[in-house]
């Protein structure tokens, strides 16, 4: 993926994060409201039941304190009957009801004080009512120990007292179990009361939880559909980037083809190229060889044929046609070293250079003894210094040096001292080599013909020449990376400048200390 | 011409360049056994003493073959393979003339055992002074192999 584009996945991932957030945030909330919910009905049902379980005691209580004082009331009343029977009539029988209930009420007594301890209104009445017992049984006692003595009835009226003693224990009981009862109706009423607003609260909560848990369906309900719809985008967002990398790299596979294809076509007309220089190197070649053989035999047969012609019928020919065998002599020579030069030249093109350092101060002195014939009989200083050691083919260097020397030689002709300089300078940093003439130069507005194959800037009568020895200088030169130039003025001279590859900076120091001026 | 006992074998297939060599050679006196095979067939015919040459006998092998290389039929260079390869002519001086300065040639010719390449100037003075050279260099100043035959009549004729 470049750099500057927006990753695909980002924003689906934080989405899905948030939702996933949100969702966790709302179930926890919603778990927490329903705990909250269902301990608070869980407490009010507690309660309620606990409520319920409090009104049946205190009825198990009320009922238990009506009792008793209604156990209190009998024996005592049991007591009394029975006193006043026996005492009416003597019998003994009767006072069965007597000896049973009268242990009795002691313990009924002390069960009332027992189960009335919380309430001192019932204790004061208590309070009351033990003397009220204890007179009415006293009578009753003292009533059965009369009829004991006597054994006589008691006179009429008697138990007037006992009865008025009764109707006070009756009263002051009825009292207490009104007290009771209001009591326990005061208590029922009020768990009464409070059941509606436990039903109601209960009610409430229920309907809560319903309500809660209808939302928590809805909100449920919500949270998948927005999770599902998420879901949904997500894929979706895959799905579109899958189909952007398919998209690319399907772009990409066919850029690829299309620069494969490029490739292959390039190559294939780099090989077509290739093959048509083969070709056209190849044809140069047997042309060139054609010329050199071809060429040079029929000239052979000219220059052959008209020098044994001059030899031996020369003395029968008149002068005049003696003056023209010469001049077919010459005409022949001539073409035979244009068709070297020639020959030389294209050779050049598809030489191999086959380079090694070379003192080119000892080239130069090569080729100045290789001259010696032509300047013969001539005053000619050579003046040659300073020059390095180049890597290069020493024999084209040498040929280079053959064309410059001999043209030097050639244009100064005219003077009657020759000065030829062979010399290095410097121009931008780079080393030069020059020869320079004091001949007749050229004018500089012919300079840029000077190089071109068969140009000549003077009279054949004057100078003898082919024109190509400057265009094989330049060819030399321009297949060792190196640049020839001339500098000329008509009657003053001409210098030709020319670089070549690197040079060996040590040696031509210790050649420069070496090689002094030479004449 | 007697082919019995010959001196140079010339093989040149121009009439013109063999004209100029035979006129060259005559001058020096060295003409006088020479024997011109004009193509290349006929000079190995010749040296094996096969066809045309079957009454020649290998008891008197050439003393100096100079040999063109462009030929028709059997070229130069073919014709300097089989004398040297074959050990009953390869110690007879064999001289390349020809036109050609081609480089390749030249390494050819040499890696063949040519013993020598000339390339035949245009000038015809070059060219007389070339053959003269050649001609006086192989017939009398070189000394040949013991049992190369070499008469002394020829060295008289110099």
């Amino acid at each position: 993926m470049l750099p500057n584009e927006t990753p695909f996945h980002s924003p689906g991932k934080q989405r899905a994060t948030a939702i996933e957030a949100l969702l966790r945030l709302k179930v926890i909330t919603g778990f927490v409201v329903a705990a909250l919910l269902t301990s608070f009905m869980g407490f009010l049902s507690w309660r309620s039941t606990r409520l319920a379980a409090d009104d049946a005691d205190w009825v198990a209580h009320t009922y238990a304190v009506l009792g008793t004082l209604d156990a209190t009331l009998r024996h005592t009343a049991d007591v009394e009957t029975a006193a006043r029977g026996f005492a009416l009539t003597g019998e003994e029988p009767l006072l069965a009801p007597f000896d049973s209930a009268l242990p009795l009420i002691g313990s009924d007594l002390d069960t009332l004080r027992h189960l009335t301890a919380d309430n001192p209104t019932q204790q004061q009445r208590l309070d009351a009512l033990e003397p009220q017992i204890s007179a009415a049984l006293a009578f009753s006692k003292r009533a059965v120990t009369q009829r004991r003595q006597t054994r006589a009835a008691p006179p009429p009226g008697t138990f007037q007292e006992s009865e008025q003693l009764m109707e006070t224990v009756r009263a002051t009981i009825q009292d207490m179990q009104a007290a009771e009862t209001g009591l326990l109706d005061q208590r029922t009423g009020k768990a009464k009361a409070a059941k509606p607003l436990t039903k109601f609260i209960t009610l409430i909560g229920a309907i809560f939880g319903v309500g809660f848990l209808v939302v928590a369906w809805f909100a449920i309900n919500r949270e998948i559909g927005v999770n599902a719809r998420a879901r949904e985008e997500i894929s979706a967002l895959n799905a579109e980037l899958e189909q952007r990398v398919e998209q690319r790299t399907t772009a990409l596979q066919s850029s690829e083809r299309e620069v494969h294809e490029l490739n292959d076509e390039l190559e294939k007309r780099v090989m077509q190229r290739t093959a048509q220089l083969q070709a056209a190197n190849q044809e140069l070649e047997a042309f060139t060889y054609s010329v050199s053989h071809d060429l040079r035999a029929p000239l052979r047969h000219i220059s052959g044929f008209s020098k044994i012609l001059a030899e031996e019928f020369g003395s029968t020919l008149d002068p005049e046609a003696q003056r023209y065998l010469q001049r077919i002599q010459e005409s022949t020579t001539r073409m035979g070293v244009l068709v070297d030069d020639l020959l030389n030249l294209a050779r050049l093109g598809r030489k191999q250079l086959r380079c090694q350092v070379t003192g080119l101060d000892s080239v130069v002195q090569e080729v100045i003894s290789d001259l010696k014939p032509e300047s013969d009989g001539r005053q000619v200083e050579w003046k040659v210094s300073n020059l390095p050691f180049v890597e290069c083919d020493p024999s084209l260097i040498k040929q280079v040096f053959q064309n410059l020397l001999s043209n030097a030689l050639k244009y100064t002709r005219p003077r009657a001292s020759t000065i030829i300089e062979v010399n290095q300078t410097n121009a931008d940093g780079q080393p030069v080599v020059f020869v320079r003439d004091n001949g007749v130069g050229f004018s500089m507005k012919y300079a840029d013909k000077l190089f071109g194959v068969f140009q000549r800037l003077h009279r054949s009568e004057d100078f003898e020449g082919t024109g190509v020895g400057l265009a094989t200088v330049q060819r030399i030169i321009q297949k060792h990376g190196g640049r020839v130039w001339v500098e000329a003025e008509l009657d003053k001279g001409a210098t030709f400048y020319f670089t070549i590859g690197i040079p060996d900076q040590t040696q031509s120091k210790s050649q420069a200390a070496a090689a002094g001026d030479q004449s | 011409m007697s082919s019995a006992e010959v001196d140079i074998l010339l093989v040149e297939d121009n009439q013109d360049d063999a004209e100029l060599a035979l006129h060259a050679l005559r001058r020096e006196k060295l003409a006088n056994n020479i024997f011109v095979a004009r193509d290349g067939e006929e000079a190995l015919e010749f040296i094996f003493c096969a066809g045309a040459f079957t009454h020649r006998s290998f008891e008197h092998p050439p003393k100096l073959i100079l040999l063109d290389l462009k030929l028709p039929k059997v070229d130069g260079m073919e014709v300097l393979k089989r004398l040297k390869r074959d050990a009953r002519t390869k110690t007879i001086p064999v001289v390349i003339m020809t036109s050609s300065k081609e480089e390749r040639d030249l390494v050819k010719g040499y890696g063949l055992g040519a013993n020598s390449y000339i390339q035949k100037p245009v000038d015809f003075d070059q060219f007389r002074e070339t053959v003269k050279q050649v001609g006086l260099y192989w017939l009398v100043t070189n000394q040949p192999p013991v049992g190369n035959g070499v008469s002394q009549t020829s060295r008289k004729a110099t």
